[in-house]
C-alpha cells in the first residue's frame, strides 16, 4: 500500500530572498530520487505538506508549473515553527515534500477562453504556477486573452521581480503590476487591485477569472468581479486552512461538508457560496 | 455451524483458546468501571459492566502512534506489525462506530496504512446489551442493543452461559478454531437472545435525531450556539471518549537528527485545532466549535458519508464536567431546523 504520510526526500537546490523583510523566501527542491519526481505529477493549483523532520510539516502551495521540470518551486513566507526552519535553510539541505495534494485550476474548463488573473501579496504563487503552465509553448494555443493583474504593498514585497519584467514585454500576455505605495526607483503603477481591475476592464465575454490574495483584497475585489459581469460559477478563488494530514483524515480544515484539502483548495465563488462562511 | 453455547465455566478455556494464537483484548476492571486492555489473565475479563469508559477506537486507532521514524535527515515509515487480534466484549454500539471509521480511513481511495493494518488483523466479537444505561440511546441513531454491525461474532449473556453467533466469514474461523468449549446452540437459545435484545430496546428513550439535510445546514446560521456552549469547557471530554470522533493531529517528536512523526487524537474544542499562522481562527468561540463537533457528526457525515457519526453510546453525555447533554443540542436542533422551514 502506498503510504500517503511518507514525504519525497527533496534538496534543496536554491534559494531566493523575494523581498527586502526576508521574509518570504522561494525554494527550488530537487527530488533525490527521479522515481519520485515521475510520481509527483501536479497541476496549477495543487499544493504539498513540505516536511522537515524533527520540526513538522506545513501546507504550501506549488508556485512552479509542472512544465517547469527538474525542480519545484515554493514560496513561503516565515511566520510559524516549521517556515522559520525552513527559512533557516541552507541550499543542500534535504527536506521532504508530500503531495501533490488537493484539486487544481480548472485548466481543462479553461481552454478556448479569456483568462484574467488577479493576484495580491504573496498569495500569488499557483497564479504563477498556472501563469505559466499557460503561456507555455505548448500550451498558449489552448487558451485566449491572458490579463494578469498583480499587487502587492510595495515594490519590494512584489514576488518574482525578473520574471514579471519578463512578462511585461511579452506580446500573449498583458500584465498589470501594481503597488499600494511606490518608492522612488518605481516607475510603474500606484493603486489597489481591486481599483486597477476596474480600470483594465477585462471582458466578463467567454472568459474565466481567478483571483488569489489577503481576504481584505478578495473583500473589495470581489464586487468589481461581479460589477464586470463575471458569474460566480467563472470566477476561481483559491482557500487557505491550517491542515496536518492534507488528505482528508485529520478532520481540522473542513468548511461544512467540504474538506479543502481535497475538495479544494480551488473553488469556484458559486461553490462557496454554497457553504457556511467559516473560513 | 453458525451459533454456539458456551457455558459461562467455560468461558475462561474459550478465551484461553482465543488467546494462543491471537492477541486478546478484553474489557478489565479500571477501578472505575471496566475498560480495554490486554488480556494476560483471562480470569479477570469482566461481562458485567454497562459499557467501557472509553471506547475500543484506541485499538485500531491509537490514542497516540508512530508514523515515522526519523534520523539524519531521513524518514523510514513505520507501518505497524499489527498481531492478529480478538476484540472481545464490545457493546454494539462500538461495534458500529468502526464502520464509520473505516469509511474515514478509506475515504475517496485515499487509504490510510496504519488504521487498515490495525483493523484487517482485527476480529470483533461484540456483546448484546442487556441492560443499555440512562445515557444509551443507539436506537435513535440506527443501532440497537442487539445489533450485528461492525462484529464478526455477537455473543448474547443468557444468565449462565453465552450465545456466539458468527456474523461473518471472520467470525466463522474464529468459532470453528475456538475448541469444543462451546457447542451447538438450541433454537430457544436463539430465541432467548431476541427476547433480551427486544427487551432492551424497550427501555431505551427516544431521542429525536435531526435528518432534515437543508434545516442542517441552515442551522449553521442559527443563534443557539453559543447559547448551547455557554457551560462548554472547551475540555474536549466529549470527543476524546466518543467512538466516532476521529480527529488527529501530527507532530515532531524528539531532537533534529533522530526522533518520531507521531500522530494523536485531537479535538474540534481546543481553540489551537484551526488557528492559522496568521493569528486568523476561523471557529474563534466555543459556540463554533461546539457547532463543529455537532454538524459534523449530523450534517456533515451524513452528507459524505452517508449517515450520522453517532452510535448513541452516551459517553459524552457521562464525561462532561458540566453536563452538556447531546440530546438535549439534537432537541434544539430539531426545533431549529423545523423553524427553519426544512422540506422533511
Amino acid at each position: 500500500m502506498n503510504n500517503p504520510y511518507v514525504p519525497y526526500p527533496v534538496r534543496i537546490d536554491r534559494i531566493t530572498i523575494e523581498n527586502d523583510e526576508r521574509d518570504l523566501k522561494s525554494f527550488e527542491l530537487v527530488f533525490l530520487d527521479p522515481a519520485h519526481e515521475k510520481a509527483f505529477q501536479h497541476a496549477p493549483g495543487q499544493f504539498a505538506e513540505l516536511s522537515v523532520l524533527g520540526t513538522g510539516e506545513c501546507p504550501i502551495g506549488i508556485a512552479s508549473s509542472p512544465t517547469e521540470t527538474g525542480s519545484l518551486l515554493f514560496t513561503v513566507k516565515k511566520t510559524g515553527v516549521v517556515t522559520e526552519e525552513l527559512h533557516r535553510s541552507r541550499e543542500g539541505r534535504v527536506i521532504g515534500v508530500r503531495g501533490p495534494l488537493g484539486n487544481s485550476f480548472p485548466i481543462e474548463r479553461m481552454k478556448g477562453k479569456d483568462l484574467v488573473v488577479v493576484g495580491g501579496g504573496f498569495a500569488f504563487t499557483t497564479l504563477r504556477a498556472l501563469i505559466r503552465y499557460v503561456i507555455h509553448d505548448d500550451h498558449r494555443t489552448d487558451y485566449g486573452d491572458v490579463t494578469v493583474i498583480y499587487g502587492a504593498r510595495n515594490p519590494g514585497e512584489l514576488l518574482y521581480k525578473a520574471e514579471l519584467d519578463e512578462w511585461r514585454s511579452r506580446d500573449d500576455l498583458e500584465a498589470h503590476i501594481t503597488v499600494d505605495e511606490g518608492d522612488e526607483n518605481w516607475t510603474g503603477h500606484e493603486g489597489f487591485v481591486p481599483t486597477v481591475l476596474g480600470d483594465v476592464a477585462p471582458s466578463a465575454e467567454d472568459a474565466l477569472i481567478v483571483v488569489c490574495g489577503p481576504p481584505v483584497m478578495i473583500k473589495f475585489t470581489l464586487p468589481v468581479i461581479e460589477r464586470l459581469g463575471f458569474a460566480p460559477a467563472d470566477t476561481i478563488l483559491s482557500l487557505e486552512m491550517r491542515m496536518k494530514c492534507g488528505i482528508g483524515k485529520c478532520g481540522r480544515c473542513n468548511i461544512g461538508s467540504k474538506y479543502v484539502c481535497k475538495d479544494g483548495p480551488v473553488f469556484t465563488l458559486e461553490q462557496l457560496s454554497g457553504l457556511p462562511a467559516e473560513y | 455451524m453458525n451459533e454456539l453455547i458456551l457455558g459461562k465455566t467455560d468461558l475462561a478455556t474459550f478465551l484461553s483458546t482465543l488467546a494462543r494464537e491471537r492477541r486478546l483484548i478484553a474489557p478489565l476492571d479500571d477501578r472505575t468501571g471496566a475498560s480495554f486492555g490486554v488480556v494476560g489473565d483471562v480470569a479477570k475479563v469482566r461481562l458485567d459492566y454497562r459499557n467501557t469508559s472509553l471506547s475500543a477506537k484506541g485499538v485500531v486507532f491509537p490514542q497516540t502512534e508512530t508514523l515515522l521514524a526519523f534520523r539524519d535527515g531521513g524518514g523510514t515509515e513505520r507501518i505497524p506489525e499489527a498481531p492478529e487480534t480478538v476484540l472481545f466484549g464490545v457493546r454494539p454500539c462500538d461495534a458500529r462506530s468502526l464502520t464509520m471509521l473505516d469509511k474515514v480511513f478509506r475515504w475517496d481511495g485515499t487509504e490510510d496504512p496504519y488504521y487498515l493494518e490495525r483493523r484487517g488483523r482485527t476480529t470483533v466479537v461484540a456483546l448484546a446489551c442487556n441492560e443499555p444505561g440512562p445515557t444509551c440511546f443507539c436506537t435513535s441513531v440506527g443501532g440497537s442493543p442487539g445489533d450485528e454491525t461492525g462484529a464478526d461474532v455477537l455473543a448474547t449473556d443468557l444468565g449462565d452461559a453465552l450465545l456466539l453467533r458468527a456474523v461473518t466469514d471472520r467470525g466463522e474461523v474464529l468459532l470453528r478454531g475456538a475448541g469444543d468449549a462451546a457447542r451447538p446452540a438450541a433454537a430457544a437459545a436463539a430465541a432467548k437472545a431476541r427476547e433480551l435484545a427486544a427487551k432492551a430496546e424497550g427501555r431505551l428513550t427516544p431521542v429525536t435525531i435531526p435528518t432534515d439535510a437543508e434545516g442542517l445546514v441552515e442551522a449553521f446560521e442559527a443563534d443557539v450556539w453559543s447559547d448551547l456552549a455557554l457551560g462548554c469547557l472547551g475540555c474536549g471530554a466529549c470527543t476524546y471518549s466518543c467512538p466516532t470522533c476521529h480527529c488527529f493531529d501530527i507532530t515532531d517528536e524528539g531532537r533534529k537528527g533522530a526522533g518520531r512523526r507521531v500522530r494523536s487524537w485531537d479535538t474540534c474544542s481546543f481553540p489551537l485545532f484551526t488557528l492559522h499562522s496568521s493569528g486568523h481562527n476561523p471557529r474563534p468561540t466555543k459556540g463554533a466549535r461546539l457547532r463543529q463537533r455537532i454538524l459534523h457528526k449530523f450534517s456533515y457525515c451524513p452528507e459524505n458519508f452517508g449517515e450520522a457519526f453517532c452510535v448513541g453510546c452516551g459517553r459524552c453525555i457521562v464525561n462532561c464536567p458540566s453536563g452538556i447533554d447531546i440530546r438535549r443540542i439534537l432537541e434544539r436542533l430539531v426545533e431549529t431546523t423545523s423553524k427553519a422551514g426544512g422540506s422533511v
